[in-house]
């Protein structure tokens, strides 16, 4: 419980010339799902926690994450025009009771086209804790390349900040990295699972035994013939997973993640995150490669998982059978549409024809996918034929 | 169900089945998975039943069915 009562959440971000938002304030809940069209902007909202996360962390900071993304004109709005600079802000709330952290940052480049900082905020509850530019900024314009957030000898009064930063963790699960490690060597917490076995195989034995225990109890469900999990160390010291089927020979059959389907790879790693406690956990399209029957209940895994860690999770995805879930509250989903002047962001629970849709019976699912339809989507099937 | 839960002593009951009025919905965010638990491990039809008119035409009918079946 006290690990649930000690985690840190986002509660609002506000973005000014950030990608596709030319500008936006969303308010968000402890689980949120982010909808809309391809290229509407589900990455580049999930992409702003990515990059507090890049400032604060060892072999991140300003510069390098500014760089990470191409600099700051690929940042930078194409819808921005008179003001150009690019601002963030964010407020995280404690669980209960103490005050809340408030981080603001302004960038811009400068005609070197380097990256500079306009503006540096943190307030706590009504006290603030920095202000830039300062004096010494005056004084050394140099400092301008580096946030306050990311340097330990001036970040002793909101270092709380700094660490739920670098505790967000971003997971997209690529099955074929899972597999193959080695294309990503030397990328710890890669999101994209390179080193998934390798974070399995760090992890205490007795934890690690307990916890593919209850991915097996869960995988049940989907994989019924799954018996056992196990990690297994093979001649060379490399860790694998391996299952042991039902089979029709009497003993079953261990099989190595090689041969696990994606699905099943994808559905571990959500698993196994799940379990974990820690910082926001941003998912990208967590539905891919699951058939229908699970996804639908996804929604209802990550609630109880939260109740238990009080993770804040935050998702994209473009899946009608995970909307379909009745116990996804109107204000935990956030309806991305592009427009002329960057994309907008509402709360589900702003549109009064989904109320009202909702209230006649219909799902979450069939009230929201339409708004998030591509304009004219038939035009793809005369793909070959110009 | 819902009015039942939100009168449980236990935090996580109330949780996952009472929704947030914020939510806009009728359910809370596990609700589904919860039922489903209770109905699969620990629901008694046959005695509940007892107390549910309803419920004990409803097993009679199922019955019928399947032995015409």
């Amino acid at each position: 419980m006290n690990e649930r009562n000690g985690t840190l959440r986002f509660s609002s971000v506000g973005l000014r010339n950030w990608k596709n938002f030319a500008t936006c304030e969303v308010v968000m809940a402890n689980r949120v799902f982010l909808v809309g069209p391809n290229a509407s902007g589900k990455s580049n909202l999930l992409d702003v926690f990515r990059f507090l996360r890049d400032l604060a962390s060892p072999g991140g900071g300003f510069k390098e994450a500014v760089r990470r993304r191409g600099g700051v004109s690929a940042i930078r709005c194409l819808a921005a025009k008179r003001y150009p600079n690019i601002e963030l802000r964010v407020v995280v709330d404690p669980a209960e009771g103490s005050p809340s952290w408030e981080y603001e940052l302004g960038f811009n480049q400068d005609p070197q086209r380097r990256a500079r900082i306009i503006k540096e905020r943190v307030v706590r509850g009504d006290r603030t804790l920095l202000e830039r530019p300062n004096d010494d900024d005056a004084q050394d314009p140099d400092r301008l390349t580096q946030t306050h957030l990311e340097q330990v000898n001036v970040n002793r009064s909101f270092r709380e900040l700094a660490s739920f930063f670098e505790s967000i963790r971003y997971l997209h699960i690529v099955p074929q990295l899972v597999r193959e490690p080695d294309r990503s060597v030397g990328r710890p917490n890669d999101p994209f699972g390179g080193d998934f076995l390798e974070q399995i195989a760090k992890t205490q034995e007795r934890t690690r035994i307990a916890r593919l225990n209850r991915i097996r109890e869960a995988l049940r469900v989907a994989v019924p013939q799954l018996n056992e999990i196990e990690l297994w160390r093979d001649d060379r010291g490399t860790p694998h997973l391996r299952g042991k089927y039902e089979h029709w020979r009497p003993q079953g059959a261990w099989q190595t993640e090689e041969q696990f389907s994606d699905g099943t790879l994808r559905l571990m790693g959500l698993l196994w995150v799940a379990m974990e406690s820690g910082g926001p956990l941003l998912l990208e399209e967590p539905e891919l490669s699951l058939h229908s029957e699970i996804v639908r209940f996804l929604p209802q895994m990550f609630a109880r998982v939260q109740r238990r860690t009080g993770r804040q999770i935050i998702l994209s995805t473009h899946s009608p059978d995970l909307l379909r879930d009745e116990g996804i509250g109107l204000d935990e989903v956030l309806l991305l549409r592009p427009g002329r002047e960057g994309t907008e962001v509402n709360p589900a629970s702003s549109f009064q024809d989904i109320r009202d849709l909702l209230q006649g019976g219909m799902t979450l699912a069939e009230a929201v996918i339409p708004k998030t339809r591509p304009e004219r989507a038939e035009q793809l099937t005369l793909f070959a034929d110009s | 169900m819902v009015n039942l839960a939100r009168a449980s002593r236990r935090r996580d009951i109330r949780e996952d089945l009472v929704p947030r009025p914020e939510g806009g919905r009728q359910v809370g965010p596990a609700y589904s998975s919860r039922l489903i638990e209770f109905v699969s491990g620990r629901w008694r039809p046959e005695i509940a039943a007892r107390r549910a008119e309803s419920l004990r035409r409803a097993i009679a009918c199922l019955k019928r069915l399947t032995r015409a079946a």
